[in-house]
């Protein structure tokens, strides 16, 4: 799978194309791109931090930097000319001009470029492209050492009021077409072509003997015997380690982590020099952390962990104090860095990622961790002795398990949507599903109880059921729903698991009751109670909840819209109760001509519940890794979209393969006059929503939007279907 | 009360340090499965199996451990209930050997001497590799009023015997406990081990069991947590 994504071919789409062209020698384009980031990076802040070579903190980092990049670059190319030495620059990146610094990304500034070039004329873009230009300089190849901000800039919780750049229409309107949209010219076909050739190519030459075949998927870890030596591992394109403060190695992502206890001393050397220096202490002994715990310099306010501070705060526990390096970017090569106060994180990726989504996945491996120990134990492990080897408390099923999220976070975008993916189902059923979860709850532990979640497929929830007093947090939903897929669990009728909550509580442990229903093995049934002695009582419940699942779901089960692999579109809109559209409503022509002809992918999101419904994938998305090239494209437009400084309310880009709209609406004093009819049937009503749409690469851009006025009249229709109830509403 | 096969069930724990095949014996036995891989297994899980044993409907609930022992602060609470327990070494790993008898002093302790245990010498299709003698073991088992047998589970040898074998001791325990003390069988409602809501009544029968031990358990598991 993971090789897939690797694939040549899946960066080949235009946001993803790098700042050189495939022809161009990567120390030229860099030599070209150098210019603009010295100046930058000399500019007259931080008294520590510059690029002078005289500092000789500096000088280490750019070394430092240098030899990260050589990780990261793995086996492409030999001998590294000094321009790329040169090119890595420090800065207090507070004062660069974007507050997007350090989240700057290739595809950022390309998207930004494309903006720049294609809405010439349109005054609303116009403002978006200067912030593209102001942008660029930050955003190249250079260390990027944050201090604490006091108010995070990459930390994007959008407030309802929160200005647009179209602020003076507020709605999408009858005429939301060139207005409103952002528009983004296709990269020229031949860059993109030229586009798959430098990584592979290259490195094939490079190294043209002794690659070992990839293709044993069948070992239990995929690729588990390599370690840095290996070419095959230095070619992975995106890498994940975890490792203790003292650099203790604990996972990586690839290969053995064991073998690699000289890269993760290097990379905690890496940190701690970042540390130590920024410590007004004198430099003391390379705990990183415990030096880092003492460093007065930021007085950060509670929570406010910039690291930790990605699209929608996934921040689950901030380690106040932490000064930290967080970024090191280089030519394509993006190193981000997570530091918690024992456990240090780091992701290398070349798949042009925002180092914003990079660090939202590093919190998510760390709260596996904590899912697993928690904080508190981690805590007092460390306390205890730096030196611990956390692997001896970890075992191959946490091994698989943060295996399984790191690519789970790679191809389910519910992680970055920071939303709970919704089984599509006829309102009714769900109700009664509710209903008797409540009824078999109620009887067995009434206080003990936690929640309850119906999960299909280990990938939507059917539905759940907990108390508004005590949410469940979407991040900590994922979780759980990373931890029941493993597949020792299936096996089983029942598993018995204590599992830390990290966003609901890093401190405590819950117990789950985890049990799959035989006769149909999608949904599996979680019981989070307080109790530690309620196995018993939990498997009452459990038993329970599943003969009314079977009960009530038994029409859908017998017809297949439970089924396994074969669950067709049209199926489940019809079981789930998706009311096709009748000739009153809509004229058949335009459900079959805009759905199934422009339309080939959305994802509707409901801000207030955080919730979200895809649409199943159809051909050309049923192959993974263009299903993958399209999540990259939403990734794109769900960061230009959330960016603080600038946010847009609809991202249009067209890429080689398909378009893709981002659109954000807020609802503010005026109606929608699209959805309003609708609508006004009553009923909850999605005023906060975000879509993401795939339309065919030819589409007009009058079609498109029409289609999506035909598909927000159909989810509002539908929301019952599409969502669970209001009061079901996770939290973030 | 011969004529309608009485119903009993059971609750069984597997025990043992990790990676002795635990979860292998139980998969084995329950759907006939074995796979080279190992799979860690997750904190406890479960699994029914259903007999007929001497005329008696027997279901046993089956509970399998994480041998890990980053788990092992929890376990008591899965033996608590138990009926029966099934202590798991590896026959060419004398440290699962020792740990097991750990176990075993730590279940006489909190559910008493008269809880059936058999001790399971796995993996004895490794006989070359043997460190543990069979003879050592079921001295020491006996010693111990244990049962013992060694089994593999790759090999599927031993493994529906052991579990029998169990059930055989449990349901002498249990008529044993009947025949001595009818007037236990009220108290023992409050902490009834039933898992299908009262479908069965005769399933409470099981239960006596685990409901003499009530207050010590009480007790350890306020301090194992």
């Amino acid at each position: 799978m993971l090789d897939e994504l690797l694939d040549s071919e899946a960066l080949s789409d235009a946001m993803l194309s790098d700042l050189g062209s495939g022809q161009v020698s990567r120390s030229e384009s860099l030599a070209a791109l150098s210019s603009p980031i010295l100046a930058a990076g000399s500019m007259p802040h931080s008294p520590d931090a510059r690029t002078g070579s005289s500092d000789p903190v500096a000088a280490f980092a750019e070394d430092m930097a240098h030899c990260l990049g050589e990780i990261a670059r793995g086996g492409e190319g030999t001998g590294v000319s000094p321009l790329l030495a040169a090119d890595v620059a420090i800065e207090a990146p507070l004062t660069s001009p974007g507050p997007l610094a350090g989240s700057g990304s290739p595809s950022v500034e390309e998207g930004l470029s494309d903006l720049a070039s294609g809405a010439s004329s349109d005054s609303d873009s116009d403002s978006d492209s200067e912030a593209g230009v102001a942008l660029s300089p930050a955003a190249d190849s250079r260390a990027t050492y944050l201090p604490h901000p006091a108010g995070t800039p990459d930390s994007d919780r959008h407030s309802v009021g929160e200005p647009g750049p179209g602020g003076a229409s507020s709605d999408f309107g009858a005429d939301a077409s060139a207005d409103h949209v952002a528009d983004s010219t296709p990269t020229p076909e031949s860059e993109v072509s030229s586009e798959p050739g430098p990584v592979p190519a290259p490195v094939a030459a490079a190294t043209p003997a002794a690659v070992p075949p990839i293709q044993n998927f069948e070992t239990q870890r995929k690729h588990g015997d390599e370690d840095t030596s290996w070419p095959s591992w230095s070619r992975r394109k995106k890498h994940f380690f975890i490792l203790s403060s003292s650099g203790k190695p604990i996972y990586s992502f690839h290969g053995n982590e064991g073998e690699m206890s000289t890269m993760m001393g290097f990379l905690q050397a890496f940190i701690s020099l970042f540390l130590d220096s920024r410590s007004a202490a004198p430099p003391g002994p390379r705990s990183g952390a415990g030096a880092a715990s003492t460093a007065p310099s930021t007085p950060t306010g509670p929570g406010g962990d910039p690291g930790s501070g990605s699209l929608h705060s996934v921040d689950f526990q901030t380690d106040a104090g932490l000064d930290m390096v967080r970024a090191v970017k280089f030519g394509r090569n993006q190193i981000v860095f997570l530091l918690k106060q024992h456990i240090y994180l780091v992701a290398v990726s070349r798949l042009g990622e925002p180092e914003l989504h990079l660090r939202q996945q590093l919190q998510y491996l760390y709260s596996h961790l904590v899912s697993v120990l928690s904080v508190s134990q981690i805590h007092s492990i460390f306390s205890n002795s730096q030196n611990y080897d956390l692997r001896n408390l970890l075992n191959q099923a946490d091994t698989a398990r943060l295996d399984s999220l790191a690519r789970r976070m790679e191809r389910e975008p519910m992680f970055w949507l920071n939303t709970v993916p919704v089984f599509p189902m006829q309102a009714t059923l769900r109700e009664a599903l509710v209903a008797s979860i409540q009824r078999a709850s109620e009887e067995v532990q009434r206080d003990r109880l936690l929640a309850t979640l119906v999960i299909h497929k280990y990938s939507s929830i059917i539905t759940a059921s907990f108390s508004p007093r005590y949410p469940l947090y979407t991040s900590d939903v994922h979780l759980i729903m990373n931890t029941v897929a493993s597949k020792n669990l299936q096996h089983f009728i029942g598993v018995w698991l204590p599992i830390c909550l990290p966003r609901f509580n890093p401190t405590a442990f819950l117990f789950a009751y985890v049990s799959t229903i035989e006769t149909a093995p999608d949904i599996c049934v979680v019981i989070l109670s307080t109790d530690p002695s309620g196995v018993d009582s939990a498997q009452r419940t459990s038993n329970n909840i599943q003969s009314s699942i079977l009960e009530i779901l038994r029409p859908m089960h017998d017809a297949g819209g439970l089924g396994g692999s074969s669950m067709q579109w049209p199926l489940i809109w019809e079981y789930a109760g998706f009311p096709s559209f009748t000739p009153s409503q809509m004229s058949p022509h335009d459900i079959k001509g805009s759905l199934l002809g422009f339309l080939r992918h959305y994802v509707y999101i409901s801000s207030a519940t955080r919730q979200h419904h895809a649409s199943p994938w159809i051909t050309p998305y049923s192959i993974p890794r263009h299903q993958r090239r399209l999540l990259r494209m939403y990734r794109h437009a769900h960061q230009m979209i959330h960016t603080r400084t600038r946010p847009l309310r609809m991202f249009w880009t067209i890429g080689s393969h398909e378009i893709v709209v981002g659109w954000r609406y807020a609802s503010s004093a005026s109606a929608l006059p699209l959805a309003a009819d609708p609508r006004g049937g009553g009923g909850s009503v999605q005023d906060n929503f975000e879509m993401y749409l795939a339309f065919a690469p030819h589409t007009r851009k009058d079609d498109a939007l029409s289609t999506i006025e035909i598909l927000m009249r159909w989810v509002a229709l539908n929301e019952k279907n599409a969502f669970m109830p209001d009061w079901l509403a996770f939290a973030v | 009360m011969s004529a309608t096969p009485d119903k009993f069930t059971f609750k069984v724990v597997l025990l043992g340090e990790g990676c002795v095949g635990k979860t292998s014996l139980v998969l084995q036995y329950c759907k006939s499965q074995f796979r080279d891989s190992h799979d860690v297994t997750l904190q406890a899980s479960f699994l029914t199996k259903r007999f007929n044993l001497k005329n008696n409907r027997v279901e046993l609930h089956i509970w399998d451990t994480a041998g890990q022992e980053r788990f092992h602060a929890l376990v008591p609470m899965y033996y608590r209930d138990a009926g029966g327990v099934v202590l798991v070494y590896d026959i060419t790993d004398p440290v699962s050997y020792q740990r097991m008898q750990n176990w075993l002093m730590q279940i006489r302790s909190l559910l008493g001497p008269k809880v059936p245990i058999i001790i399971v010498g796995n993996k004895s299709d490794l006989d070359r590799n043997r460190k543990i003698s069979k003879e050592d073991a079921q001295s020491y088992a006996t010693a111990n009023s244990a049962l013992f047998t060694e089994a593999s589970a790759k090999m599927n040898s031993g493994v529906e015997q052991l579990f029998v074998s169990l059930a055989g001791a449990m349901l002498k325990a249990e008529e044993e406990k009947r025949a001595s003390g009818a007037a236990s069988g009220g108290a023992g409602t409050s902490n009834s081990y039933n898992i299908h809501g009262g479908a069965a009544p005769t399933v409470r029968r099981g239960v006596t069991l685990a409901a003499d031990e009530d207050p010590a358990e009480a007790d350890t598991s306020k301090s194992c947590c």
